[in-house]
């Protein structure tokens, strides 16, 4: 009782009721650290303004407005200002979340389902399989994606579906390899032979043992994915082979504010730093993921 | 002994085919399992152990040929499909393995891991599963077993970890449990606690052992029977307590003498390794695989590998010697002096 913080009345350090107290804060450690709660926060925003942005926006966003043409942020009735038709950047940047996420996160959910798969059974099944398909993917690695979306423009229609397929078939060899690599990384240790020994078949050992070990590294890779694939389709917007001009896109709206930089900085800042900072939230949000994944904690 | 044995080996060969050429990793195995029986496998790295005991399962590496006979009861499990070979592995004849530590995935609760075999093997799920894995974990002696039901493997010792393991062996009742090299990662005090673990499932749940390992210890306290292995063949198999102390094969005179023993002379006894190392066989021999580093080896021994023999008429003590007598190493100092 003489030693350090004990006070009066105070039981001593190492009494049963502050070992509890001490498991007890052991246990609601939080899982996520701030910067993931940031980041979960953020990327939660930007999936609520894609889902009900349109019925907060003031102005149809393709409605053009020439009495009013690059107005400055600020302006009467134009909170962030209005592009070179005179439309409302604020409406145009509500709408443009929606066709922007959805080319990131559909792309990457499209690359994950095929590449996912294709990945594990080359890893685990090795030989000629595995030297097959990762000899296809290897070239559809060194295919150029934008070469890909051109020809895949010119054979299917609505344009943000051959954004969407053309950024999906670009990541199928990158998650394919990083499952491969995880697979092969697990698939001789002793519980898959534990496992097979167990009398398990090989689809259940890839589902049940090989896939929560491959998951951890293609959460990584898909959540540093979509805002990578979320810049793939502005600059597909760019080129015109993703989202068609009249319709809000960040990507488009970047690529279009372009041509006014020395007028209207801001017409490219607003679409600039909203893929930026939903870029970043995705990120924060995907480490966050990484460390709950990690069984064995980080800290 | 006489009663058809639960497990039976016959004439086990396995080889590989190698950049460098053929490799005879198994040659002219045949072991007998009896229920209720501990029967150990003795031998050095490499010497076939494990093999043998994967191929009774049908997981030899790829690239292995296989051939010989083995019987589970009057099945021929080298001969039934892989599914039926699927129902047996786990239900039938279950395996539990040296390194605890990568022998539970490391991504899922060990609860989830125990409950999956009892999917797998009796349609437990749910409620059902889980108070079966918490019966198993009580048998298998883990403390906290309602809590441990959502451990991870890291949050277990390497001894509950392997409590964890033989509780996955056990959940379906098999009859046949092979132990590789089961506490050769653990500490002297948890082996003991796993070694009487396994004594007493044996005998509560009536399983016959096939324990496969290098530590003469844990055979003199596991085992009935001793099957010595040395570079693929059988070399002696005998009852535990007449090898431990008659050895008929200068190998297991060797192995014995390399050990400490304790006891007697523990203090002045000097230990004696066996000197070069076990060979890698590209063909079937033309002389005892053991001749190369035998101190006994005669012109005789260089002819062809002896097939297994009597040593005492009337027992049940084989060797693979052609020598009838042994000088006995205990009064022996020096037995590499009479060589020839």
């Amino acid at each position: 009782m003489t030693a350090g913080v004990a006070g009066p009345g105070v039981p001593a350090p190492v009494s049963a009721r502050n070992a509890a107290r001490i498991v007890r804060a052991a246990k609601v450690r939080p899982r996520f650290s701030a910067l993931a709660i940031a980041g979960t926060v953020g990327s939660l925003i930007v999936v609520l303004i894609a889902i009900f942005g349109p019925l907060a926006a003031p102005y149809d966003p393709n409605a053009t407005n020439f009495a009013t043409v690059l107005a400055p942020p600020g302006a009467p009735h134009h909170l962030l200002g209005t592009d070179q038709l005179g439309r409302d950047v604020l409406s145009r940047m509500l709408y443009g979340a929606r066709s922007t996420l959805a080319a990131g996160i559909l792309s990457t959910v499209l690359g994950t389902l095929v590449g996912l798969p294709y990945g594990m059974i080359a890893g685990y099944f090795r030989g000629p399989a595995d030297m097959l398909l990762m000899r296809v993917a290897d070239v559809l690695l060194a295919f150029p994606f934008l070469l890909l979306a051109v020809g895949l423009a010119t054979i299917s229609s609505p344009p943000l579906w051959t954004a969407v397929l053309a950024l999906g078939v670009a990541q199928v060899p990158v998650i394919a390899r990083i499952a491969r690599g995880a697979t092969l990384e697990v698939r001789d240790l002793e519980y898959v032979q534990a496992a097979l020994v167990n009398g398990e078949r090989d689809l259940t050992i890839l589902r049940r043992q090989i896939l929560p070990n491959v998951l951890r590294p293609v959460t990584v890779q898909t959540t540093v994915a979509i805002p990578t694939s979320i810049v793939g389709a502005a600059i597909l917007a760019f080129l015109g082979l993703g989202v068609q001009p009249p319709t809000a896109d960040w990507g488009g709206m970047l690529a279009q504010a372009q041509q006014y930089l020395n007028q209207s900085v801001w017409l490219g800042v607003f679409p600039g730093a909203a893929i930026f900072i939903t870029a970043l939230c995705f990120n924060l949000f995907g480490d966050g993921i990484t460390d709950a994944l990690n069984p064995r904690g980080r800290r | 002994m006489n009663e058809t044995p639960l497990l039976r080996i016959e004439d086990l060969r396995i080889s590989f085919r190698t950049t460098r050429g053929p490799l005879l990793a198994v040659n002219q195995v045949s072991l007998a399992l009896h229920a209720n029986e501990v029967l150990a496998v003795v031998g050095e790295s490499g010497s076939g152990k494990t093999l043998t005991a994967l191929s009774v399962l049908g997981l030899e590496p790829p690239g292995a040929t296989v051939t010989g006979r083995i019987w589970l009861g009057d099945e021929e499990l080298r001969g039934v499909s892989p599914r039926r070979l699927r129902d047996i592995r786990g239900a039938s004849i279950a395996m539990i393995f040296q390194e605890p530590m990568t022998s539970l995935n490391p991504s899922l609760t060990v609860g989830r891991q125990v409950a999956e075999v009892l999917r797998r093997h009796q349609g437990l799920s749910g409620y059902d599963a889980k108070s079966r894995v918490l019966e198993l974990f009580d048998l298998v002696r883990l403390p906290d077993a309602e809590r441990h039901l959502r451990s991870y493997p890291h949050q277990l010792s390497g001894g509950m970890r392997q409590r964890v393991m033989i509780a996955m062996a056990v959940a379906c009742g098999p009859s046949v449990l092979i132990a590789d090299e089961p506490t050769t990662a653990l500490d002297p005090t948890i082996e003991a606690q796993i070694l009487s673990l396994l004594r007493d499932l044996r005998a509560s749940l009536g399983m016959a052992v096939l324990l496969i390992t290098h530590n003469l210890g844990v055979v003199s306290r596991m085992a009935d029977r001793v099957v010595v292995m040395y570079a693929g063949h059988v070399l002696e198999q005998a009852p535990t307590a007449g090898l431990l102390t008659s050895p008929a094969h200068p190998y297991t005179i060797g192995l014995l003498g390399a050990v400490p023993q304790p006891g007697s002379n523990a203090d002045t006894r000097r230990l004696t390794p066996i000197a070069g190392q076990v060979p890698l066989l590209r063909e079937e021999p033309t002389n005892c695989v053991f001749s190369p580093r035998c101190a006994y080896a005669e012109p005789r021994c260089l002819t062809a590998q002896p097939a297994l023999r009597q040593v005492t008429p009337g027992t049940a003590h084989q060797a693979a010697c052609v020598l009838d007598r042994i000088p006995d190493p205990a009064r022996e100092t020096a037995p590499r002096a009479q060589a020839t």
